[in-house]
């Protein structure tokens, strides 16, 4: 996979809100989500999360049958939701409409959506080749097989790991209000599903971890640099984006880690993140939601250059900010930088911080090199 | 002084929660945060923020009718919205409500109220007395709507939360917490002075932030701003990080209840409290008030140090405890505690909260109560931070 010749872009203009509207197809890769460039408005949206979540897996299934494939192929899904007691009746839509082995599903509640009125958002991968698709849930965690929803989930190269919590095996909270010790917990599953995909930590490009606290970011990166993943920003180690959300699956969780994992390093794709630069302790442009996205795009655009990519590359955003203000600059100024023929699926939402107080924006991408 | 239930039609699920739908404590009403639900608490209007404010209103409309009073009582309201861009949907609605003397109104963001789908929740203080009552909008407050910066009615001022505003409307200086908090006391005293009154009569201060780190330059606002106060005087502060402020560029919010009565401030604040040594109380009343203005109290020793870390009950209990020992210490009993406006880090936690709350109130005349969902509470291991007010 090189280029942008190997793109193609799908649509769904009369998708609503909650709805993807937009597909990238790359090679056998299909990134599935709302585009970056169209405005979305709340008409045609209902006030049930039911027929949200249906109208979202409906979009679903019709883009992904557009680039050839279908509900079978997609190997992982973010769910983005208004209100964390909506994750359960969006994983009941998502029952009817998977097939175990079921996707690498991570739900996650947010602050704000580009539009007020939706309930819940989906962002998906599929993978459409012949290649054997190979779905875990570890006996460890077993309380997920409850669920519409894999640990990990693998085809071909690409390895998705479902967001881990802090948990026992019958889905209780492990360590109350531990957040280092639930991160620990968490990254340990990270660690058993990717031995079981035939992976190891060594593979995993990109880790997205929600918080219920963004204060606690600092005690969890103890953890997760010096117990699994090693200093970020050094060579080989993940792209991380660390946010805080306002709930997570069940009350008591503190914090849930999604890794993406490139076996072998032969797809192609590329990780990299974007924030405002802090320099001397001061974060750059503090107050300024528009020039602070400016300055998140370029930070995403240097880092993914140092991984031989380009803005142009990007395939898939996922990005967080800190009120509707920020979000809607990220917005304009993305609509700029990520036009032309075939733009990125971009997923926004809001988040109660990031790393430092006055970064209003975290970008998280997955580009071709 | 105890407190009066006031019920109205279509608010049957308070009963079984140690929540009344409002109280009546002598000429103050207290009226817990409406939404729009059915019998059972179950949402309606989902999807549609107009029609739930609609119905929000109509309800806070019944229980103060029923308590013997008129919408134009109402002199203070913090309305909770799980999205800040649809503040202007409800003051729009709101505005068909009020008169020409709007209630001091604090819009504010939650990540959740009782139940997904329920887009607003509006908590308000009536003052049912016979004294004229005065409001107020400075330079820099927004025009044409149904807010007032301040009403004064009796004894009682309510202002707004404050924001950085300036007179031409901008909130600045941006970026920067403390800057915005400083300023936004300064609205405060302004406001408190046009209304008669001063900082001294400041009971207690319920400030909302952006992000939960901002609350850290905030704390050097406060203790700059009451640092000539005697300890024994300090009001109580309340601070909260919600996930939206009304304004865009606002990264703090001040709201105040003050009480022109005569005497001067008297703090209590037990040795449990970790924050007993600054200027910020436990608990604060007038010398000559009836009532209290209680800190937001948190599950926290006497050194600070979090108690029962990720137990939601525990937490709750401990903090109802906090409360009890602050209203006794004024004279007073749980019996007295017309309000909770409770902030939780899970939204979900309420139910939990309420049950803990059971212990403490019961179910047959208990305060008004409003759950709101907060992004960040003062220490990151808080699951709660319980607020209240008494009227002794």
């Amino acid at each position: 996979m090189s280029g942008d010749d190997a793109r193609t872009t799908l649509s769904l203009p009369e998708a609503p809100a909650c709805a993807p509207n937009a597909a990238l197809k790359l090679g056998d890769l299909v990134f599935v989500g709302r585009s970056a460039v169209a405005n979305a408005s709340a008409e045609g949206l209902s006030g049930d999360i039911g027929e949200q979540a249906r109208a979202a897996f409906d979009a679903l299934a019709d883009l992904l049958a557009k680039a050839g494939g279908g509900m079978g192929d997609v190997i992982e899904l973010v769910s983005l939701h208004a209100d964390a007691r909506t994750i359960e009746a969006t994983f009941a839509a998502g029952r009817e409409r998977f097939e175990p082995d079921y996707p690498a599903w991570t739900p996650v509640a947010v602050t704000a959506q580009p539009v007020p009125e939706t309930l819940v958002t989906l962002a998906a991968v599929a993978h459409v080749g012949d290649a054997p698709r190979q779905c875990v849930v570890p006996d460890t965690i077993k309380w997920w097989r409850e669920h519409p929803a894999s640990a990990g989930c693998r085809k071909g190269d690409l390895l998705f790991v479902a967001g881990q919590y802090g948990s026992d095996a019958d889905g209780n909270v492990n360590t109350p209000g531990d957040h280092a010790g639930q991160a620990r917990n968490a990254l340990n599953r990270v660690a058993e599903i990717c031995a079981l995909s035939g992976a190891s930590l060594e593979d995993v490009i990109a880790v997205t971890s929600f918080h219920q606290d963004p204060r606690w970011i600092e005690s969890v990166a103890a953890v997760y640099e010096d117990e699994f993943f090693g200093a970020t920003g050094k060579p080989g180690a993940p792209a991380w984006s660390a946010v805080g959300v306002p709930g997570l699956l069940r009350a008591g969780m503190v914090g849930q880690y999604r890794a993406v994992a490139d076996v072998g390093a032969k797809s192609g794709l590329v990780a990299a993140t974007g924030v405002p630069p802090v320099a001397g302790g001061e974060v750059a442009h503090s107050g300024d939601p528009e020039a602070q996205a400016r300055a998140a795009f370029a930070d995403l655009g240097e880092r993914l250059a140092e991984a031989g990519a380009s803005l142009a590359g990007v395939v898939q955003l996922l990005s967080f900010h800190l009120d509707a203000e920020a979000l809607e600059a990220a917005a304009r100024v993305g609509r700029e930088l990520l036009g032309g023929e075939h733009p990125p699926v971009w997923t926004a939402a809001g988040m109660t911080g990031t790393w430092e107080e006055g970064q209003t924006h975290a970008l998280h991408a997955l580009a071709i090199r | 002084m105890s407190r009066v239930r006031i019920e109205a039609e279509g608010l049957d699920w308070y009963e079984a929660l140690p929540a009344a739908p409002a109280v009546r404590a002598g000429e103050l009403l207290f009226v817990s945060g409406q939404v729009s639900a059915d019998e059972a608490r179950r949402p309606l209007d989902a999807g549609d923020v107009r029609a739930q404010a609609t119905r929000a209103l109509d309800r806070l409309q019944a229980v103060v009718e029923a308590a013997g009073g008129v919408m134009d009582d109402v002199v203070d309201v913090i309305s909770f919205h799980t999205d800040v861009r649809q503040v202007r949907t409800v003051l729009d609605v709101a505005a068909g409500y009020f008169g020409g003397d709007p209630p001091a109104w604090t819009p504010v963001g939650t990540t959740g109220t009782y139940a997904e789908g329920l887009d607003v929740s509006i908590r308000a203080i009536a003052h049912l007395g016979d004294a004229p009552k005065r409001c107020l909008s400075p330079v820099g407050w927004p025009d044409g709507l149904p807010v007032s910066a301040a009403c004064r009615k009796g004894d009682y001022v309510f202002v707004a939360g404050q924001l950085a505003t300036t007179p031409g409307g901008s909130v600045e200086p941006r970026g920067d917490h403390g800057g915005q908090a400083r300023r936004a006391y300064e609205r405060v005293a302004e406001t408190l002075a046009a209304a008669g009154g001063g900082m001294d009569d400041v009971l207690d201060i319920c400030s909302f932030h952006l992000d939960p780190r901002g609350m850290v330059p905030c704390e050097g606002v406060h203790m700059e701003t009451w640092r000539d106060t005697p300890i024994p005087n300090a009001p109580a502060w309340t601070a909260i990080g919600m996930p939206g402020l009304w304004l865009p560029g606002a990264l703090a919010q001040y709201r105040v209840i003050a009480d022109l009565s005569p005497g001067p401030r008297i703090a209590k604040t037990p040795a449990s409290i970790h924050w007993k040594n600054t200027p910020n109380s436990g608990g604060s009343r007038k010398e000559g008030g009836v009532l209290i203005g209680i800190a937001g109290e948190v599950a926290s020793d006497a050194e600070g140090n979090v108690t029962t870390p990720g137990d939601t009950f525990k937490q709750a209990r401990y903090c109802f405890n906090r409360i009890s020992e602050v209203v006794e210490m004024h004279g007073g009993s749980m019996d007295d505690v017309v309000e909770i406006t409770s902030f939780h880090k899970d939204h979900r936690d309420w139910e939990v909260v309420m049950e803990a709350g059971l212990e403490f109130f019961g179910s047959e005349s208990p305060p008004a109560w409003t759950p709101a969902g907060a992004t960040g509470l003062w220490n990151p291991g808080y699951q709660h931070e319980i607020y209240a007010l008494a009227v002794v």
